[in-house]
């Protein structure tokens, strides 16, 4: 049964990647080597970003015979890493999965279903915090020669770092799953909650350099500190170096803390699964309707569905948070007497390509912006709705398209004329720093919609799945970083035969171009498919 | 009011329908009945135009479904057999969404979410949201966003699924008044009894052909309808 289970919530996990054909065909040669290249390149990219601040880290505490502090800080970082990764899908896939009063019907004890689920979380503990431990161990080999114990406890503690992540997570997300379950605006809480943890993130990120340096300088201090308030983090950095001792405790910390919070849980789990979220109910009160023309209305339905949901809303309006806090942050600084873009002024011509740079940026940014690339799939269950109604797919599409410009044209056009005023290129340059990026995220609208169209996603039980994970988006994401790189090598091929002006020029009128062809398959073969897409 | 004439469909080796042809009148009830699998969610599928068929015609009102879809969806009313409706809005949004799309003017469509909300007791929930509404609450708000524009024909796929005794009564009266000012009504059902009382004319179907249809006398004789069913369905 255990087994059953277990199979079931792998097999769940699996299949939110959405990469199986048809009627549940098994994926192509080409489709699992296209996965398996994004997660070795995901994987990659997350390592380099670890080993950044382990390596700097790492020879300093070791040159001061703070080893056990290097590991015990990697073992923050570590589980840091798995709970923020981990927070929202552990509230859904423990407390509010849809399966939860099915197999509560089943004979199954409710503690089983919970170790299933748990299992599940611990896998994705395992593989967003095991690559930050990873990278501090091999910046550890890199410094000095593992000794054989050392070794052992560090590769035993990849499997026991995730067990107490997962246990902070499973508690978070109860606290989290408490207070939303009697929120009215969820939807804003969850936003304000990921936009701070993201907020903070990027906090942390721009003042690392100084961050780690404070530690290093205050490493003694921290050390009290963190042996005092942090007794297994400090049993866990002795631990990595080669304690038995210190491996000993920590592991009966983990297991010890682990075993109560499972225990508490699975007392708890069938009132945490099946109580009732409590809703104020609002009663109607009859007043004069709003009367839209039909483009109006369906272009409401878009905005409605993207700002109801802070999925949506996150992965595929965060880059123009980015661009708007970016643009406010450098202006600020402009306006307060610093000169933001003096550090580039050090690379020989980097001021002579800046405007084409900033125009790169700005089109990078957006690209993960893919707002139209889950929009088809998002119609899921409802898709009868349009289909049903006297109204032409083609205006169906048009809104959808409507929505990708609308979030990120007015950011990207905000960045670039404060980049404009900031780098005050010539009139015909700064018109161009607006227009490519404009030209840009009419493309990646079309294509998205058009890889949307091709491969819909419309029976996805959580719409994290349709727009995190699913094959379009995925698809979207890398063709627009692509068309960023693919500019890139062709500006540098044709360096000084053309202007920046003149490539600038040329790219723009590429894009539109392109855009142009999108918009008629779009027209044609898009509206037909969207008609009749099941 | 509909015509479909030799409709056929197929999943791949298997053919969903096969060859059907049927003739719902103005004023006519037409209830389609056939086991699950039969073919009948199909068929009414391509006859609201959401789904592709590969040989035959449906024409509604005269108007070629296949040659201009647009203009037969304003003419009909599509009610699902599962009502998934959007969840991100409220009951007054969807239904002023509908009117939206079907440009009602602003006091046609005040009127008659008045008139069929309070039939179908919903008023007091139209500000909840859609996901705060049961399976019977999003049938009443799908029927009410299928009846507010005063749809010439209804196809329904399951209609009393989900509904109260009271609601499924006032559906029945509803379907009868939009027969009575010249409308048609062409709905699948399992449930035998309704469909022996309430259709004028019926059709079975059974693995995607028809095996039988006319005027319930026709159809049933002195039988009732569930004993020339099972008696149709047994035969091979």
């Amino acid at each position: 049964m255990m087994r059953s289970l277990v199979e079931v919530q792998l097999r769940t996990m699996l299949a939110t990647l959405n990469l199986h054909g048809k009627g549940g065909a098994r994926p192509s040669r080409l489709t699992r080597l296209f996965a398996a290249i994004v997660a070795a390149y995901v994987a990659f990219a997350l390592f380099q970003l670890f080993s950044i601040t382990t390596d700097v880290l790492c020879a300093p505490l070791l040159g001061m015979g703070l080893g056990w502090l290097y590991f015990s800080l990697a073992g923050i970082m570590t589980i840091a890493i798995a709970v923020i990764s981990s927070l929202f899908m552990a509230q859904s896939m423990l407390y509010e999965a849809k399966d939860n009063e099915f197999l509560l019907s089943l004979p199954i004890p409710p503690a089983s279903i919970l170790f299933s689920r748990m299992l599940g979380l611990y896998v994705q503990n395992f593989l967003f915090g095991g690559i930050a431990w990873l990278a501090a161990v091999v910046s550890y080999g890199r410094c000095v020669t593992i000794g054989a114990l050392s070794l052992v406890f560090c590769v035993s503690l990849f499997f026991l770092l995730p067990l107490l992540s997962l246990a902070l997570t499973c508690i978070l997300a109860w606290v989290v799953a408490s207070l939303t379950s009697r929120m009215r605006s969820k939807t804003l809480f969850t936003m304000i909650l990921s936009l701070g943890f993201l907020g903070a993130y990027f906090y942390l990120f721009s003042k690392a350099d100084q961050l780690l340096q404070q530690i290093i300088i205050a490493s003694s201090s921290i050390g009290a500190s963190v042996r005092a308030a942090f007794y297994p983090l400090y049993q866990m950095g002795l631990a990595a170096g080669g304690d038995p001792l210190a491996f000993l405790i920590f592991t009966a910390i983990v297991l010890v803390l682990f075993a109560a919070i499972y225990a508490v849980l699975s007392h708890s789990f069938i009132r945490l699964a099946t109580t009732k979220k409590t809703t104020v109910k609002v009663h109607y009160r009859e007043g004069a309707l709003h009367v839209q023309s039909v483009g109006r209305a369906l272009f409401g339905k878009e905005l409605r569905r993207f700002t109801s949901s802070a999925v949506y809303m996150l992965n595929c309006g965060l880059g123009a948070l980015i661009l708007i806090g970016g643009s406010v942050f450098l202006a600020a600084e402009a306006l307060m007497g610093a000169s933001p873009l003096s550090v580039m002024e050090q690379v020989p011509d980097m001021m002579r390509y800046l405007p084409l740079v900033a125009c790169a940026i700005i089109c990078t940014v957006t690209a993960v912006d893919v707002v139209s690339a889950p929009s088809v799939s998002l119609e899921g269950n409802n898709l009868w709705v349009l289909q049903s109604l006297p109204v032409d797919s083609k205006q169906v599409l048009l809104a959808k398209l409507k929505l990708h410009l609308l979030v990120n044209t007015p950011a990207a056009v905000f960045a670039a004329v404060v980049l404009d005023i900031l780098l005050m290129p010539n009139i015909f340059m700064a018109a161009l720093m607006v227009l490519v990026p404009c030209a840009y995220i009419m493309f990646c609208g079309e294509l998205g919609l058009l890889l949307n169209l091709r491969l819909p996603n419309l029976d996805w039980t959580s719409e994290a799945v349709a727009v995190k994970q699913s094959a379009s988006v995925m698809a979207a994401v890398f063709s627009n970083f692509g068309v960023v790189a693919l500019l890139g090598v062709l500006f540098s091929v044709s360096s000084g035969l053309i202007s920046e002006e003149c490539f600038l020029l040329m790219t723009m009128s590429a894009l539109l171009v392109l855009s142009a062809v999108l918009w008629r398959v779009l027209m044609q073969w898009g509206a037909h498919r969207l008609e009749y897409l099941d | 009011m509909l015509r479909i004439e030799h409709l056929t469909k197929t999943y791949g080796d298997k053919k969903a329908v096969d060859d059907l042809s049927l003739h719902i009148t103005s004023g006519e009830i037409y209830g389609f009945i056939g086991h699950n699998g039969a073919g009948k969610t199909t068929t009414i599928k391509a006859c609201c135009g959401i789904l592709q068929f590969d040989a035959g015609k449906i024409y509604v009102n005269g108007t070629s479904i296949d040659e201009d879809p647009l203009a037969c969806k304003r003419q009909l009313a599509y009610l699902p057999d599962n009502p998934d409706l959007y969840e991100f809005m409220t009951g007054i949004q969807f239904l002023n969404f509908v009117a939206d799309i079907f440009a009602l003017s602003a006091q046609v469509r005040q009127d008659r979410i008045h008139e069929y909300a309070d039939l179908f007791e919903l008023t007091d929930d139209l500000a909840q949201p859609v996901s705060a509404y049961s399976h019977g609450m999003k049938q009443k708000l799908a029927i009410i966003s299928a009846l507010i524009h005063d749809p010439k024909l209804v196809v329904m796929d399951e209609p009393f699924v989900g509904l109260d005794p009271q609601a499924s009564h006032i559906l029945k009266e509803q379907m009868r008044g939009i027969c009575d000012r010249g409308g048609a009504i062409f709905f699948s059902t399992h449930v035998l009894e309704v469909a022996e009382k309430l259709c004028d004319r019926v059709a079975i179907i059974k693995d995607g052909r028809l095996i039988r249809s006319g005027t319930m006398e026709e159809v049933k004789g002195d039988e009732s309808l569930e004993s020339v069913f099972l008696e149709l369905e047994g035969e091979r």
